[in-house]
């Protein structure tokens, strides 16, 4: 959960997603940050489910982008990603979907994208477009801090965080990252790709706390947590709870039953999570007292 | 589109603005670990012994250079020599590279090797050297692949190692070495990748090709003892670049020789289907390298195509497109059609069977030849031994081998 001891989060961050950390540290509150990927199971779909999420009680949506060859993910998101391509996505259209969705949903919105894409469109025009469509933070599968010169300078110039990742093997880098890295820190819960994980790594709760001093950067912890008993545990100690793949796989569930049972499913699962971190956090404050 | 990333020119494992890191950064620690191990090894006369003395004890280098006499005299013109790397172990150069990594990881207290591969070639070397050291080796595969490549699969499997069939993505190589990844990314402690061209993320470009560099060595070496001059021209085929990165590598301040890579251009390059990365693609990141690749408007990667499985690749090495940059090598292509038309050309003029990869550098040097006078010198790398494409060569000639022991 977020704690008080820091006088201001991430001094580079600079937009919605610092407002809403700041806000859930008054609070002491941890964020729940749910992702889908863009364009599944279509557009329309993407686009509306922002304003559900959002109103079941997330604090940030992750948009991943899709890719041909998503490297960093397991087969969930990968399915998932195919399915987006099949339907016709494309980066164009996400950023078209993002603009229409901002007027209904003020929870910073976040893209998760490979560097190739970004490559491609070219950085700048990339950037500009990021925070023209209302893009708050985007983070980038494959592009650790050593080459993330150009595109982190490009976002950050136009006040779009650059989120960076940290994993168990990061080490020392994990300061040069942090400093680097603006908005929250993406701690991955353990070595391996994206995907439902049956049981959380005992060290991770070592690992964040560690964070901690290294980093004034909320600390969100995300890869294989699928379950309200999970991100209860991980609330107990992280900044925010990250969760893609199980949400994804619940909505591919019943995507055939059409979008309200797509909705009601993505709210519904929410919900759970919400209230999973929230009773977590108020047995923390119970026990303070 | 050319859409740099400037600020990172000439910084850590860079050929110009080409190759770099970008990967998930669960990989960094590996590939720095990887990077260091190597920089020691290399600094190690004992890892670099037993490096010659398995290359000359198992491999059977040096390899020989052999004057084609029968096509030069068919051909007319220029007189062509073959960098038989098709008389190594395994059938190719690819295990010059495998020893150097296998030896590698044992060097680093790793247990398990890793590899991808398309037509089985590289996953075949792998599988043998890991059997060799004594260490547990899986291969990544894709489903199409592994339909069409029975043999070289049960060869993998009579040598030790396991098979995994990759069914991601379009099924193929570039997928295949995505799944590597993946499982990497997983098993960072024990496992050491395998990659089997000079692609990939630092440092495994320049790894690949010191390991490669061999064949470009000893061509020279020999040039110098038996002409007492280079040659006037080296070509060999390009799909990720590692027999053509070793060719070439040893003679790029040689400026008066004339360096060739040659691409596959399938049913040619304006049909679409092709894997000539370097001739008709673009600027981008694959398998962790800025480098040229096949991708379509949006910059989704798109699968390549060729008759030869080891060419299928949409990417290629960044030290080639550096190359093909700065003007220091000429990129060309080859179609099927002229790849198979070479094929059977060796095959009747010098009974030699070369791989349908080496074919595409043969096709080239078939269509030029005549145009250069008779004192030049063209060596070609003849990269890989045909008995893997006899199968394939039947489809494309529509001859029916059922009922037979392939």
């Amino acid at each position: 959960m977020l704690r008080k001891s820091h006088a201001k989060w991430g001094c580079r961050s600079m937009g919605r997603i610092s407002d809403r950390f700041a806000q859930l540290r008054q609070q002491e509150r941890c964020a729940l940050i749910p992702f889908i990927t863009g364009g599944d199971p279509s557009l329309e779909a993407t686009q509306h489910l922002l304003p559900v999420l959002a109103q079941a009680g997330a604090d940030v949506i992750e948009i991943g982008v899709p890719f041909s060859d998503p490297l960093a993910d397991g087969p969930t998101l990968q399915k998932a990603s195919a399915r987006a391509l099949q339907g016709g996505t494309t980066l164009d259209k996400l950023f078209a979907i993002i603009a229409a969705a901002r007027s209904a949903v003020d929870v910073p919105l976040v893209f998760l994208i490979y560097v190739n894409m970004i490559i491609h469109v070219g950085i700048d025009s990339f950037a500009q477009r990021a925070q023209a469509s209302g893009v708050d933070g985007v983070i980038v599968a494959d592009l650790p801090v050593e080459e993330s010169g150009p595109v982190r300078t490009a976002l950050q110039s136009r006040g779009v965080d650059w989120i960076p990742l940290v994993a168990p093997t990061s080490g020392e880098r994990v300061v040069q990252i942090a400093a680097a890295g603006s908005g929250f820190l993406y701690c991955v819960s353990s070595l391996g790709v994206t995907g439902v994980r049956q049981q959380l790594d005992p060290a991770l709760r070592e690992w964040v706390n560690a964070l901690q001093s290294l980093t004034p950067l909320p600390r969100c912890v995300g890869f294989g947590i699928a379950t309200a008993e999970q991100a209860e545990q991980v609330a107990a100690f992280a900044d925010g709870v990250i969760v893609g793949s199980a949400l994804v796989d619940r909505l591919a569930k019943v995507a055939s039953m059409g979008e309200a049972a797509v909705e009601s499913e993505a709210s519904s699962f929410i919900r759970t999570l919400r209230d999973a971190i929230d009773r977590q956090q108020a047995q923390c404050k119970q026990e303070v007292r | 589109m050319t859409v740099g990333m400037p600020s990172q020119v000439g910084s850590r494992g860079r050929f110009g603005p080409f190759g770099g890191q970008y990967v998930p950064e669960t990989l960094m620690h590996a590939l720095q670990e990887l990077e260091t191990a190597y920089q020691q090894a290399q600094e190690d006369a004992h890892f670099h012994e037993e490096i010659r003395r398995l290359q000359r004890d198992y491999v059977g280098r040096p390899t020989p250079l052999y004057p084609a006499e029968h096509l030069s005299a068919e051909l007319g013109g220029a007189q062509i020599f073959f960098k038989r790397e098709d008389l190594c172990h395994t059938g190719a150069h690819k295990i010059n590279n495998v020893i150097g990594q296998v030896l590698l990881a044992k060097r680093m207290g790793k247990t398990r090797v890793t590899a991808e591969t398309g037509a089985g070639q590289h996953g075949v070397a792998t599988a043998t050297v890991a059997a060799l050291v004594g260490l547990r080796c899986d291969v990544f595969m894709g489903r199409e692949d592994i339909e069409r490549q029975k043999l070289n699969v049960f060869r993998m499997q009579l040598l030790g190692a396991r098979v995994i069939p990759v069914t991601s993505g379009t099924g193929t190589l570039k997928d295949a070495a995505n799944e590597a990844i993946r499982d990497w990314v997983a098993h960072v402690e024990d496992t050491h990748y395998v990659i089997g061209s000079v692609v990939g993320p630092h440092p495994y470009p320049t790894m690949v090709r010191d390991f490669q560099r061999i064949i470009g060595d000893e061509m020279r070496e020999e040039s110098l003892r038996r002409f007492g001059r280079l040659p006037e021209m080296i070509v060999a085929c390009v799909g990720g670049g590692s027999n053509s990165m070793g060719s070439f590598y040893p003679f790029l301040q040689d400026e008066h020789v004339q360096l060739v890579g040659v691409e596959a251009a399938g049913k040619g390059i304006s049909s679409g289907r092709h894997a000539a990365t370097l001739t008709a693609g673009s600027h981008g990141v694959l398998h962790g390298a800025y480098t040229y690749l096949l991708q379509d408007a949006d910059g989704q990667v798109q699968p390549a195509y060729s008759v030869s499985a080891g060419l299928d690749y949409p990417g290629v090495g960044p030290e080639h497109a550096w190359l093909k940059e700065n003007g220091r090598v000429s990129y060309v292509s080859v179609t099927d059609q002229e790849a198979l038309d070479a094929f059977q050309l060796l095959a009747h003029t010098e009974g030699i069977l070369p791989a349908l990869e080496s074919a595409h550098a043969i096709g080239y040097v078939a269509k030029v030849a005549s145009s250069f006078p008779k004192n030049t010198r063209i060596f070609v790398c003849l990269s890989g031994r045909g008995d893997k494409d006899v199968a394939q060569v039947a489809r494309q000639m529509g001859v029916s081998l059922d009922g037979t022991d392939l």
